[in-house]
């Protein structure tokens, strides 16, 4: 009987690990083993400073600038322009309800012989820009950042530059070009 | 020692969890999570809406259309979400992607608002979409998005939400769907 005991219970833990590990793999095969990687950034923020206050939560700090208009969002990508031949698309999704705005923006381009290319479309004004230390940086602007839930995803050219979560760095400005 | 009971209860624990697994295969990101896209809350697909091919014809997540309509032209789909505008103060967040193969169109319709109960209004709304689409409260309170087919005829879609400001999760079965030659409904 203890024998039994003892092996029912090696199986159970065996089989809790698998369902485990199966969860976070069917999870990480879904959102960052492909050239589409879901749900790479996320953050919901409540404001920036001034009367609406200073909040966020998600996948980055805020800093307060006080206030909460005109606003620009910078997510930093995981490129540098000392890289070559290299190019990205990203998208954002979502609702900014200060400025009463669906969000639907998309950021493309890449470094090519020394060069930045970049293409941008969406229901925001949206750059990429390098910064001062050769990061590749996309930026959007709102009018107010005031309640606004996104969710960004991700395209890339291959497995070896895929861009996923924890790659991207986000910060807030009153400036349209910021350096990290 | 009786060892059946254990065994059963533990059955239906293993059981539990990968119902979980699959469950979370359409949360992208995490479940309750702001920022998190709930994919596939409501699809299906309308063949017609009247007589024409032994119809009325729907499957999916569509209910049965009831008496048959005149006619599949002009009609509108009314999408009711879990909020009243006389109870609840919530943000959300709904995308409608599908083919309307009767209006040769692409159906791509995002809407956003909040249902504020302090005033009993629908705030900071936006909708964008091919067909002419429209947010609003009916007489009972409840938030409805309407969706205008010029034919309804082969209209296949599908819905995600994402959980945005203060609103909740909104996840398969917590939509409704009426349909009408309307532009208003009471659910």
């Amino acid at each position: 009987m203890t024998t039994h005991m003892t092996e029912i219970s090696r199986y159970s833990y065996s089989l809790k690990k698998l369902l485990d590990d199966t969860a976070a793999l069917m999870k990480t095969l879904r959102d960052s083993n492909s050239f589409r990687a879901q749900d790479v950034f996320r953050a919901f923020i409540i404001g920036t400073g001034g009367p609406s206050g200073v909040g966020v939560t998600g996948d980055m700090a805020v800093d307060n600038l006080g206030q909460t208009n005109n606003v620009y969002l910078h997510l930093k990508l995981p490129i540098t322009n000392a890289q070559d031949k290299v190019s990205f698309l990203m998208r954002m999704e979502g609702y900014n309800y200060g400025a009463s705005k669906i969000i639907d923006v998309a950021w493309s381009g890449g470094m090519s012989e020394g060069g930045l290319l970049k293409s941008v479309s969406g229901t925001h004004p949206v750059d990429v820009y390098v910064d001062t230390n050769g990061n590749l940086v996309c930026s959007i602007f709102f009018t107010s950042i005031y309640f606004t839930t996104f969710n960004v995803e991700t395209m890339c050219q291959d497995d070896s530059k895929r861009i996923i979560r924890g790659h991207l760095q986000g910060k807030v400005s009153l400036a349209p070009q910021i350096n990290f | 020692m009786n060892i059946a009971s254990p065994i059963l209860n533990y059955t239906s624990k293993v059981k539990a969890k990968i119902n979980r697994i699959i469950a979370d295969k359409d949360i992208i990101g995490n479940d309750n999570v702001r920022g998190s896209i709930y994919r596939n809350i409501f699809k299906g697909f309308i063949r017609t809406v009247n007589t024409q091919e032994s119809g009325p014809y729907v499957s999916g997540d569509f209910p049965a259309v009831g008496a048959p309509f005149a006619d599949n032209q002009n009609i509108y789909l009314h999408f009711r979400l879990p909020y009243n505008i006389n109870a609840d103060s919530k943000m959300f967040w709904l995308k409608i992607r599908g083919y309307c193969f009767g209006g040769s169109q692409i159906i791509d319709t995002t809407a956003v608002g909040y249902s504020y109960a302090v005033t009993k209004q629908l705030l900071n709304t936006q909708v964008s979409s091919v067909q002419t689409a429209e947010l609003y409260a009916d007489t009972n309170g409840n938030v409805v998005l309407s969706i205008l087919f010029p034919s309804i005829y082969y209209v296949t879609l599908e819905v995600d939400s994402m959980m945005v400001g203060n609103g909740t999760p909104i996840k398969h079965g917590m939509l409704q769907v009426k349909y009408s030659k309307s532009n208003r409904v009471v659910f």
